[in-house]
C-alpha cells in the first residue's frame, strides 16, 4: 500500500510551485475516474496528491460576446446551463458522461485529460475549435484541443503543466447532430461519437464541423472546406460530392466502419438541404 | 492526515490516508449504517450521500476529498416530518418496496424535497438514475416525489398562515 502525501493548495502559483518542485504528482479534481478503474478496496496514487477544487480561479465561468471560459475544475453538472450545454442535443451529450452523481464531483479538466482522451465530450469541444490554456511555473501558452493529443488520444501535455481553462469561442449553431456509435466508450470501449455542428449566416453555410471519435478521432478538412460557403439549404449535387469525399478518407483511414458511418453523415448532410 | 467535515449537521474530525475511499471513513469511523460498500465503481448506488446538497458516490470518492465539506446521509431525515411524507407516499404509489434500494432512493427524494422550486421530471429521473434501482417504476417515483413536495408545501403554507 503506497501512502500519498496530500496537498490542498489555495492559489495557481502555490500549485505551480507544488508541481515544479514534486517529480510524481498527481492533481485530482474529483478523481472519479480514479475511484471508478480501481476495484480494490484501497486506493493507489503517486507518491505526492493535489487537490485542485480549493482554488477558486478553477473554477470561476466567463464569458465575453465572443468567448466563454471554464476553469478546469469546474465540475459537469456546474456546465450544464451554460454553453454550448445548453443546446438540448449537447445536454444530452453530457448527460451521456455519467449519472449526476459523478458529474456532480466529475471535472471537465479531469474529463479531458484522462489519458484516453477521446471521450464522450471530445468530440464536442473539438467541433467547437476549443482551446486549452495550460499554466507552468516559467510559462503559459494554449494549445487547440484537436492538437493536444496524439492519434491514439494520448496526451502531448508536457507533464509539468496545469490545464487552467478550456475557451470555447461562441458561436450561433443552426444545425447540430450528436450521434453515440458502438459500445462503451469509457474505458476504453469500441464505441464512438460522431458530432457535426453548422452555422448558417445569410442563407450561406459560414461554418461546418464534423468529428468523429472513439478509440481515434477522424476528421476530414477538405471536406469541410467543400461546405463552407456554400448557400444554404445545401444542394444535393454538393452533399453528393461532400459524402464521396468522407466515403474515400474514411476508407483511407482503414480503421473507421465507412459502411456505419458513411448513412449517418449521409443524415448530416440531409439536415442541411432542408 | 487529519480531516474536518460536517456529517448529518454535526462536525466530525477522522484521520485517514491516502488509500481510504469515502465509503470506509464514512461507515468505519463515523458509524454510518445507511451505506453500503458493494461494487466500489458507483454502479450499485448504496454508497449514495449528499456532498453539500448534491449526490456523490462515496465508493468512488478517495476520503480526502471529504476535508471541510458537507455530508448527509439519509439517516439526517429519517426523524423529519417529510421523510415519513415521502415514504408514504412511495408506499402509496409503489407496491413493490425495494429493500436494497430503499436508504438510496429516499435519500435522493430527500434531496428533491429541499429544493425552493418545484423538482422538474427530467431532475427526478435524473436523481433516479443515480440509484440504480430497477424495481422501482420511474413514473412512480415522479408521482410520489411530486405529491410530497406539493403536500409538503400546502403545510407550510397553512402554517405560515397560522
Amino acid at each position: 500500500m503506497n501512502l500519498s502525501e496530500i496537498h490542498f493548495p489555495q492559489t495557481i502559483p502555490e500549485l505551480l510551485t507544488l508541481i515544479s518542485r514534486e517529480k510524481n504528482i498527481q492533481l485530482i479534481g474529483g478523481a472519479t475516474t480514479f475511484g471508478y478503474l480501481q476495484p480494490t478496496r484501497y486506493l493507489s496514487f503517486p507518491n505526492t496528491i493535489a487537490i485542485t477544487s480549493r482554488i477558486p480561479e478553477l473554477h470561476a465561468i466567463h464569458k465575453t460576446e465572443r468567448m466563454i471560459s471554464y476553469g478546469a475544475a469546474c465540475t459537469l453538472s456546474e456546465l450544464e446551463h451554460v454553453y454550448p450545454f445548453e443546446h438540448p442535443q449537447s445536454a444530452s451529450l453530457l448527460r451521456t458522461v455519467a449519472t449526476s452523481a459523478v458529474r456532480n464531483v466529475a471535472t471537465i479538466g479531469g474529463h479531458l485529460m484522462y489519458d484516453c482522451s477521446f471521450l464522450s465530450l471530445w468530440p464536442l469541444f473539438a467541433c467547437l475549435d476549443a482551446e486549452l490554456e495550460f499554466r507552468a511555473a516559467s510559462q503559459s501558452h494554449i494549445k487547440n484541443i484537436w492538437y493536444l493529443v496524439d492519434e491514439n488520444g494520448r496526451h502531448c501535455a508536457a507533464g509539468n503543466e496545469l490545464l487552467a481553462r478550456i475557451r470555447i469561442p461562441l458561436l450561433s449553431i443552426d444545425h447540430i447532430y450528436i450521434k453515440r456509435i458502438g459500445g462503451n466508450i469509457f474505458p476504453g470501449g469500441d464505441g464512438a461519437h460522431l458530432v457535426s455542428l453548422t452555422s448558417v449566416d445569410r442563407r450561406s453555410i459560414n461554418f461546418f464541423r464534423l468529428v468523429l471519435a472513439g478509440a481515434r478521432a477522424f476528421r476530414d478538412f477538405e471536406a469541410e472546406q467543400r461546405i463552407i460557403s456554400a448557400s444554404h439549404p445545401l444542394s444535393p449535387k454538393i452533399a453528393q460530392t461532400v459524402l464521396h469525399m468522407y466515403a474515400e478518407s474514411l476508407r483511407k483511414t482503414n480503421f473507421w466502419n465507412a459502411d456505419l458511418i458513411l448513412p449517418l453523415i449521409g443524415q448530416v448532410l440531409e439536415d442541411l438541404q432542408r | 492526515m487529519n480531516i474536518e467535515f460536517t456529517l448529518n449537521g454535526l462536525q466530525h474530525k477522522v484521520t485517514i490516508t491516502s488509500v481510504e475511499r469515502a465509503i470506509d471513513v464514512l461507515i468505519k469511523q463515523c458509524g454510518i449504517k445507511s451505506l453500503a460498500a458493494e461494487c466500489l465503481d458507483g454502479h450499485c448506488g448504496k454508497c449514495l450521500i449528499l456532498l453539500d446538497g448534491k449526490s456523490a458516490y462515496s465508493c468512488i470518492m478517495p476520503a480526502f476529498l471529504l476535508r471541510d465539506r458537507r455530508v448527509e446521509t439519509i439517516e439526517h431525515f429519517t426523524k423529519r416530518h417529510e421523510y415519513d411524507l415521502l415514504v408514504a407516499e412511495l408506499h402509496r404509489y409503489s407496491s413493490q418496496s425495494c429493500s436494497g434500494y430503499h436508504s438510496a432512493i429516499a435519500l435522493m427524494g430527500m434531496m428533491l424535497l429541499q429544493k425552493t422550486k418545484a423538482p422538474q421530471t427530467d431532475e427526478i429521473l435524473d436523481a433516479l438514475e443515480n440509484t440504480h434501482c430497477n424495481c422501482l417504476d420511474p413514473a412512480d417515483f415522479v408521482a410520489a416525489v411530486l405529491n410530497a413536495y406539493q403536500k409538503l408545501r400546502t403545510t407550510r403554507k397553512q402554517y405560515e398562515s397560522e
